[in-house]
């Protein structure tokens, strides 16, 4: 770029410089990013990599509250089974009680929530599970919450129907409405070369 | 001096595409890009959304941003022709009202696909079911609110295109900036005590930007052929630009400052380059030096030529702009779905 160039008659270049470098910086500064509000993972327990001797629930703990409808959580063993068993969200805390573990072994939990602004968030929890493969008689017996008591299911299907009905109505609406407008704007063109100064005229 | 005079049809028509060309390519290729690299581990054991939904949602949301900014900026062409010549600018001034109706059909197309994506993206594993979705998140309450003003917008447009600009073109520009309101606000949570400012900042912001690169996608579409249209126009724009550079980077200062001293995850400093968000912060803002470069470049070489009716390369350096406004708006979509 030269200097020429960047100069006109009245503007000298050090102002030219001057406001062009603040102008940048001030636009490389500031340029601004949506807000972020997705929910974090603080903390999970057991922790990824971690090894436990025991397990009879996974906590995970987020920073902020946790819808408790979407919250979805899977523990598979290393035999590929399911081992989680239902599913608790309190404030920031999402508490899946768990089958006894059969083997020892690797262990993985996969979970999603639906964020506060509606946009999902997901992880991986990796962990090993030292315990012997029989668990203990007790402590069997305080594993069974009843499953559904406790558990947040995803919402059953509202009944609203109607709003496929009215999505559909929108989309035939606007299919109208590009068609009328496609004829409206054909006209013209084949009628003569300059259009009238105010289109009343045409329809 | 007509629209119509200076150049042959078919060099006219592709340079008036270029502009949007750029724009939208750019634009499409950032976020697909930006959406591969930032793409989350599944969760294991659990169904996921696939493909379709992973890259389509950040493409119809483009696509959503770019037809709501393009109704936005073709509702203002007439405010910045002005009234004083109607012969003149009529033949820019009724184009733009037709391409303002089919950008706000594509617009509201967009709002409709978006929200069925977004509802299968929620509960993955089944067929989405989008009253449930719009019932229980804002998100969808936002896509919806937006996609009937597009619609609202599509019909005052429609009326504009059948009784010219009786239709008030403030009342075009309204309904289109309306639509835009809900889309910043619903996805974002309020936990914390800025909040209301926060909202007020991130809209000015929103149609800010809209106003800027709807207006320089206008001027570059509809007027690059007609020297003295443009001649008239531009410093027009330019002044609106200004302003619009100013409430943006002000708004954009307090949320930004805001949300990276709030986050949770990381501490400041180091969050820019350890975490996704924060590295699509960095792209962003270099973009937006560049972006700055660019509006400087046309503000201070090309608009004192462009005042003299002199020929100038106006059209190629707003086309530059606009695909690096594209690459902006590209990663931006990312941001908000990546979040922090």
């Amino acid at each position: 770029m030269r200097k020429v160039t960047l100069t006109r008659p009245g503007l000298t270049l050090p102002i030219v410089r001057f406001l062009t470098v603040s102008l940048v910086l001030l636009a490389a500064v500031l340029w601004p990013v949506p807000a972020s509000a997705h929910n974090v993972l603080k903390g999970s327990d057991p922790a990824e990599g971690a090894s436990v001797p025991h397990l009879d629930r996974v906590t995970l703990t987020f920073d902020q509250p946790v819808r408790a409808d979407f919250a979805k959580l899977a523990l598979t063993g290393p035999d590929g089974a399911r081992y989680d068993a239902g599913l608790t969200v309190r404030d920031e805390v999402v508490t899946a009680t768990v089958k006894p573990l059969t083997t020892g072994g690797a262990y993985v939990i996969g979970w999603q929530i639906v964020s506060n602004d509606g946009h999902p968030v997901s992880g991986t929890i990796r962990f090993t599970y030292t315990g012997a493969g029989a668990a203990p008689a007790g402590a069997a017996a305080t594993l069974a919450p009843a499953p559904g008591a406790v558990s947040a299911p995803i919402p059953a299907a509202s009944g609203g129907s109607w709003v496929w009905g009215l999505m559909v109505f929108a989309l035939l609406m606007l299919g109208l409405a590009t068609w009328v407008l496609h004829r409206h704007e054909s006209r013209p063109r084949h009628a003569g070369t300059t259009p009238p100064a105010h289109d009343r005229t045409l329809a | 001096m007509t629209l119509l005079d200076s150049r042959p049809a078919a060099a006219d028509r592709r340079l008036r595409a270029l502009p949007l060309a750029g724009l939208t390519g750019a634009g499409l290729t950032a976020a697909v890009v930006a959406t591969w690299a930032t793409l989350p581990e599944p969760p294991f054991g659990l169904p996921t959304a696939g493909p379709w939904v992973e890259f389509g949602l950040p493409v119809t949301r483009f696509v959503l941003d770019v037809a709501a900014l393009v109704t936005v900026g073709l509702s203002l062409l007439p405010k910045l022709l002005g009234f004083d010549h109607p012969e003149a600018t009529e033949p820019a001034a009724s184009r733009a009202r037709r391409w303002a109706v089919y950008s706000a059909v594509v617009w509201a197309f967009a709002a409709l696909v978006s929200t069925l994506l977004s509802a299968a993206e929620v509960m993955p594993g089944r067929f989405p079911d989008v009253p449930l979705y719009v019932d229980a998140i804002g998100s969808g309450q936002g896509l919806v609110v937006s996609g009937a003003a597009a619609v609202f917008s599509a019909a005052i447009g429609i009326f504009a295109v059948r009784f010219g600009e009786k239709v008030p073109a403030e009342l075009r520009v309204g309904a289109a900036v309306f639509g835009l309101l809900p889309l910043p606000v619903t996805g974002h949570a309020s936990n914390w005590y800025w909040h209301d400012l926060s909202m007020v900042a991130m809209e000015l912001h929103v149609i800010g930007a809209a106003l800027w690169t709807g207006g320089l996608l206008a001027v570059a579409l509809l007027l690059v052929s007609d020297r003295e249209l443009l001649g008239r126009t531009l410093p027009r724009f330019s002044r609106l630009a200004t302003t619009a550079l100013l409430v943006v980077s002000l708004s954009g200062l307090f949320t930004g400052l805001v949300e990276l001293l709030l986050s949770p995850a990381e501490a400041f400093p180091a969050s820019l380059v350890t975490t996704h968000y924060g590295l699509l912060v960095v792209v962003k803002t270099v973009l937006a030096g560049v972006i700055a470069l660019l509006a400087a470049n046309i503000r201070w070489r090309l608009l004192p030529g462009v005042t003299a009716r002199r020929p100038t390369a106006f059209a190629a350096w707003a086309a530059v702009e606009l695909t690096v406004l594209g690459l902006a708006y590209g990663v931006a979509v990312v941001i908000t779905r990546t979040g922090g």
